[in-house]
């Protein structure tokens, strides 16, 4: 291909409409790229003042795909060293002799820069022959060989700047030659376009040794030239585009950028990583000082502002100690020290103001962000100053407080937060640190005044912070920015203050905090009848504090904090003002999205408030009756709505439930005499014609299943309304099965989530381990005998209508049902002798069950049910049983189907061996002496230990395990058991050994375990099994006997597990560890 | 712990107050005496938007070793989740948080959590942790998702 084809493909390439195939196109291009030829189509390309901009990058770029591909050699590099510096100086004289017209030009000169960096890399980190003279071995300063350059560029005839040995010397004589400081000051300040080329350089290089950090370990060489040689010019290039020339252009702000990322990195990885770039930061911060809206609009702080405050968020000791206060004076008028300097500050003023003024939000929350990220480099220093008598240096006290004063006033930043200012948003971070750097002081290092300090200091943060966090902020946002972004970070806001609010109660206590909260919340009424007439911002200050007290009272046991409970006591209005909260948040409308999320917020501080505080309801229960109406009221209203109300709804209704089940929960005893109301809430709730959730049905029976745990007129009472329950549920599963099926799947949820509610009774009936109030001690037996006689037959009830359901041909075969079926029958099962309950069903009558739905339904949809159930039974029953009502279930249930069904499913036979395991958890007797022991298990259960599948693995693997070892043998166990398994060691030890070696790494464990126990329980037999049964297993013999001595001597520990990893490594041509 | 553990947990503090996902939260638990312990965070992972976990927002710890960073935290769902991945204890079973596979010491806290929900909605059939789901998720997919709903609920956002 020659020079024209060339060019006539890369136009080709880079217009906006090739008439051939791009692709095609790049592939010939590439294949001359990496040829030979490469450099010199490159040198071809950028050499001839015709071509255009594309043809001239392509050849630069053809300069880069050399460099990566084809150095090879000293010669070559030195070849394209020579190329793309010429090329450089070219194009950079074109550009600064005009840089209106030569200013496509500068893509090239990037991307020949680039390559230069690359070049710069590439010497300075490789070991050239120093003796060859025209080997440059070391590149000290691209940026001086540049300026060299362009600075000959009129001295050398324009021809012989191209490849020629006259040239070379010229190179050699530039490369190195240094260049004075006057020079290069006096080089910027003649030509713009020299300096903007120059600052461009530098920070190409910088940039690609901080890239270039991450794909090479170790470029020690390179950061010391750049630290002796890069690092002097180009301070003193940044130093003077700072101090002496108009520095308006971007590249001087890019570059410094490009620098502190650089020595911020090197620094961490190099010696020669230290330099020192205080001066250049004085400069900055003089020119911000400079910078004014006369000036220049601000633009230039603006910038700095942006470059500092990446160095305070990432590398904050960048920058020395006196000029941080510097800035401190600056930023917030006085420092830590006690200097201060208000005319600085009134500069900071005047950019806050003009950001404001003109809605400059962003620049405002980078500002901020900015302020806080300095202000958290060490506010343990302001700690110590202000709460202690640490602090080395003379503290002035009123500089101090002009301090916290203005770190107060940028906390109450007076604008909405998140949509307008983030300085409240971002000062939570401050007063969080100052917190934890308060409580974290010894005693003894608190000042006399520190403590009183503290407490008036964070009571203010508290106050400034509480209409921050307020709801109508957050309708604001709504309103001001459709972006969910700024809501969500109004969340989050909400949660940081929280947070705070949690610290700060370590130093305030419940006295200066928490009682102060409850004070706010329920001294002043707020009509909860005329929600319409309502002050606003009254409602949104009480919602504020609702959810700060949420988080301060969630860990307390309330029940047990009488003092509290006093205060919340004196406060006549608390409950009431969070009822209205609870009804402002169900009523108010939600006709947008903005208004939704309002109403949420409303409802979810206040629920979850109500429910945080149900211990106080037990100590003062006179408001809980209006609690409990005003919570049911509001499920009520959930239901009304419809379309896009419908998901608002759903987690209104979520909420709502969930306080009411805390209530009923924590107050059921206080709430006794309110059941019947319940129960009729009830009856409405599970109509088939109303429109609650199965979770919301399934939880109020919960609920009201507390209560009636907490009736104490007697078990003739508790089970009169354990029947009544049931007996709705009854009628409403009979009344729906009797429906003719036209919208089945809706049917199918309701009829499950009546025959749940059953469950769910049963579990609200049970009582927790802890509870261990005396009165109800004494009136177990009582209730014991009432449910053991059951007058009113209620298990046979339930018994009926378990049946009566999985009779439905579609509902026998759901696994839904029998899955609820049985965790009724299994309810009480785990519940002591004495314990009282309404589902204590029998053995047999449970087995009775089991038998006939095990004949009815599919076994692999219901096994895993049945199996729960029978291992409860098991261990609710071990004593009773004998082997051979353990044969009867062997049978039964398993062995009829084995060999059809459960054999050819893993779910099933998991389910098989995990049945066995329990019996051998809880009675191993009962399995080792039954008939089915030798003939079925034990032969069957060797097969398995090939299976592949993980769960059937795991399973099998610990049926061997607990065979081998088992403390709940007894003497004549022990010895049947060594007895049998000396008879099959042989073969299990083969089967292990064959599953283990076709497992795959992560089951290995599994098999380890029984070989450990195999070890450490039959020394003597081990090794013959072993031997004989390894090189059936694998031909690798070597390694067959290296596992044979380790395990050995492990006797079965933990480190045999090594050498067996090891040899399955080594067996399955693995690497080893 | 060690000073290199102190100082991991205290950077990856600062940087989580600074940016960390909407929704979650991160907050190193309290120890007895009131004083912060930063080997145990209590977190809270909420579903996805659009998937069947959207509801909830779910409570994690996540207990860093005293190796941390060379090893990776402990991050445990309350036990009995429902979820083919975490183990019943309420472990997780996730490859970046496994010392023996994908994990660094450079991943952070974000990573981790963002990890974690991406787990709830995307859980791996092949690395099965506990039966109830991983069964349900392989051969029901209506009662999976039932289930996964209801959960969702009682940890309702």
């Amino acid at each position: 291909m020659n020079i024209e084809e060339v060019v006539s493909l890369i136009e080709e390439l880079y217009s906006p409409h090739p008439s051939r195939d791009v692709i095609q196109i790049q592939q010939s291009l590439q294949v001359v790229q990496r040829s030979d030829e490469g450099i010199h189509l490159a040198n071809e390309l950028l050499i001839n003042p015709s071509h255009s901009s594309n043809v001239k990058y392509f050849g630069a770029l053809t300069l880069t795909v050399q460099l990566t591909t084809n150095v090879d050699s000293h010669e070559t590099l030195w070849k394209l060293f020579k190329c793309n510096l010429l090329h450089l100086s070219k194009c950079c004289n074109l550009y600064i002799s005009d840089t209106q017209a030569y200013a496509s030009l500068i893509t090239i000169i990037k991307k020949l820069m680039s390559n230069l960096s690359l070049i710069f890399t590439n010497i300075n980190e490789s070991d050239f022959e120093a003796s060859n003279c025209n080997v440059i071995s070391q590149w000290n300063n691209p940026v001086n060989t540049l300026l060299q350059l362009l600075s000959s560029y009129n001295n050398v005839p324009l021809h012989q700047w191209t490849t020629n040995p006259e040239m070379d010397q010229i190179l050699h004589q530039y490369i190195n030659a240094p260049i004075t400081y006057d020079n290069l000051i006096q080089s910027i300040q003649s030509s713009p376009a020299c300096n903007k080329l120059l600052l461009m350089f530098t920070q190409i290089i910088v940039e690609d040794l901080t890239k270039f950090q991450t794909k090479k370990n170790r470029m020690s060489k390179v950061y010391e030239i750049v630290h002796d040689h890069l690092y002097i010019s180009t301070m003193a290039l940044i130093n003077a585009n700072l101090t002496i020339i108009d520095c308006s252009d971007d590249i001087i702000f890019d570059s410094i950028s490009a620098w502190i990322s650089y020595i911020s990195m090197v620094r961490n990885v190099s010696r020669h990583g230290r330099m020192d770039l205080n001066e250049m930061f004085e400069n900055m911060v003089d020119l911000i000082l400079k910078s004014t809206q006369e000036s220049d609009n601000f633009a230039i702080a603006e910038k700095i502002i942006g470059i500092i405050g990446t160095v305070f968020a990432n590398d904050p000791t960048l920058m020395g100690f006196e000029l941080r206060e510097k800035i401190e004076i600056i930023f917030i008028g006085v420092s830590k020290s006690g200097n201060l300097d208000i005319s600085k500050h009134n500069w900071m003023l005047q950019y806050m103001n003009h950001l404001v003024t003109n809605e400059m939000t962003e620049e405002l929350k980078e500002l901020a962000i900015c302020i806080v990220d300095f202000l958290q480099i060490n506010t343990l220093d302001v700690c110590n100053k202000l709460f202690t008598t640490i602090s080395s240096t003379t503290v002035n006290h009123e500089a101090l407080q002009q301090y916290v004063k203005v770190l107060l006033q940028m906390t109450n930043f007076p604008l909405v937060p998140v949509l307008r200012e983030h300085f409240s948003v971002r000062m939570v971070d401050i007063w969080l640190d100052l917190s934890e750097a308060y409580t974290n002081l010894s005693p003894e290092t608190l000042s006399e005044q520190g403590p009183q300090l503290a407490t008036e200091i964070f009571q203010q943060v508290v106050q400034i912070l509480l209409p921050k966090i307020s709801l109508i902020n957050k309708g604001k946002i709504i309103e001001g920015d459709s972006d969910e972004t700024a809501f969500h970070e109004f969340d989050d806001f909400r949660s940081a203050v929280s947070d705070l609010m949690e610290s700060l109660w370590s130093i305030l206590g419940n006295d200066k905090l928490t009682n102060i909260l409850i004070s706010g919340l329920g001294n002043h009424l707020h009509a909860i009848n005329h929600v319409e007439n309502t002050d606003n911002d009254g409602i949104f200050d009480i919602e504020a504090i609702a959810f700060l007290l949420n988080t301060l009272l969630r860990d307390m046991t309330l029940s047990e904090s009488p003092w509290v409970c006093d205060v919340m006591d004196s406060c006549e209005f608390l409950v009431g003002n969070i009822l209205m909260l609870l009804q402002h948040g169900f009523e108010s409308p939600g006709n947008s999205a903005g208004s939704h999320a309002l109403k949420l917020d409303f409802v979810r501080t206040s629920s979850v408030l109500l429910g945080t505080i149900a211990g106080y309801f037990q100590q003062s229960p006179s408001q809980l009756d209006i609690c409990i109406d005003t919570l049911f009221q509001g499920l009520q209203i959930t239901t009304l709505g419809s379309g896009s109300d419908t998901e608002l709804n759903n987690k209104l209704e979520i909420l709502t439930i969930k306080a009411l089940s805390t209530l009923c929960d924590v107050c059921r005893q206080e709430l006794s005499s309110s059941l019947d109301k319940f129960l009729a809430v009830l009856s409405s709730v599970m109509s088939p014609n109303s429109n609650y959730s199965s979770f919301t049905r399934e939880k109020l029976v919960r609920s009201v299943g507390y209560i009636i745990e907490a009736q104490q007129s007697g078990p003739e009472q508790q089970g009169n309304y354990i029947l009544q329950l049931l007996s709705m549920f009854e009628n409403l599963i009979r009344q729906t099965m009797m429906i003719p099926t036209q919208q089945m799947q809706q049917q199918r949820i309701y009829l499950h989530c009546l025959f749940s509610c059953i469950s769910e009774l049963g579990s609200s009936l049970i009582r927790e381990e802890e509870d261990e109030n005396l009165s109800v001690i004494e009136r177990m037996s009582g209730y014991n005998e009432y449910w053991k006689n059951d007058p009113l037959a209620i298990r046979a009830k339930i018994m009926d209508l378990i049946e009566f359901i999985l009779n439905d041909t579609l509902l026998s075969v759901d696994p839904e049902f029998v899955e609820v079926a049985c965790l009724i029958l299994g309810k009480a099962l785990n519940l002591p002798d004495d314990e009282p309950h309404f589902l204590k069903y029998s053995m047999s009558e449970i087995m009775r069950f089991l038998l006939k739905q095990a004949d009815k339904t599919s076994i692999l949809i219901s096994l895993p049910y049945y199996v729960y159930l029978l291992e409860k039974l098991i261990n609710r029953f071990k004593d009773q049983l004998s082997s051979h009502d353990c044969d009867f279930i062997i049978e039964q249930v398993f062995l009829k189907r084995y060999q059809d069904s459960i054999v050819s499913d893993p779910d099933s036979l998991q389910s098989t061996i995990n049945f066995i395991n329990c019996i051998l958890d809880c009675k191993p007797s009962l399995l080792i002496h039954s008939k089915h022991w030798m003939t079925f298990i034990l032969p069957e259960f060797l097969k398995l230990l090939s299976v592949r599948e993980k769960f059937t693995i795991v399973a099998i693997t610990k049926f061997w395990v607990k065979i081998l070892s088992n403390r709940r043998y007894t003497q004549q166990d022990l010895a049947t058991m060594q007895q049998q398994i000396i008879s099959l060691g042989q073969d299990l030890v083969y089967q292990t050994l064959f599953g283990l070696y076709h497992t795959q790494r992560s089951d290995i464990n599994n098999y380890t375990d029984i070989l450990r126990a195999l070890v450490a329980k039959f020394p003597l037999q081990i090794k013959m099994w072993l031997v004989n049964a390894l090189p059936q297993v694998s031909s690798h013999h070597k390694d067959h006997e290296k596992l044979i001595n380790k395990l050995l001597v492990t006797r079965g520990n933990r480190a045999a597990g090594n050498a067996i990893l090891e040899w399955w490594l080594e067996c399955n041509q693995l690497p080893a560890l | 712990m060690s000073s290199l553990c102190l100082q991991r947990l205290q950077e990856e503090r600062k940087k989580w107050r600074k940016d960390h996902p909407f929704g979650f939260y991160a907050k190193p638990t309290k120890k007895a005496d009131g004083t912060m312990n930063l080997q145990k965070w209590e977190a809270g992972i909420p579903g996805k938007e659009n998937t069947i976990w959207h509801e909830g927002v779910f409570p994690l710890t996540i207990e860093y070793p005293d190796e941390y960073p060379s090893k990776p935290p402990k991050v445990k769902f309350p036990a009995g989740f429902y979820h083919p991945n975490i183990y019943p204890s309420g472990t997780v079973c996730l490859s970046i948080l496994n010392e023996d596979q994908d994990w660094r010491p450079d991943i952070t806290l974000k990573q981790i959590v963002l990890g974690v929900q991406d787990l709830l909605d995307s859980p791996n059939p092949n690395s099965p942790a506990q039966e109830p789901a991983w069964r349900a998720f392989s051969r029901n997919k209506a009662e999976y998702e039932k289930k996964v709903i209801t959960q969702a609920k009682q940890y309702t956002k």
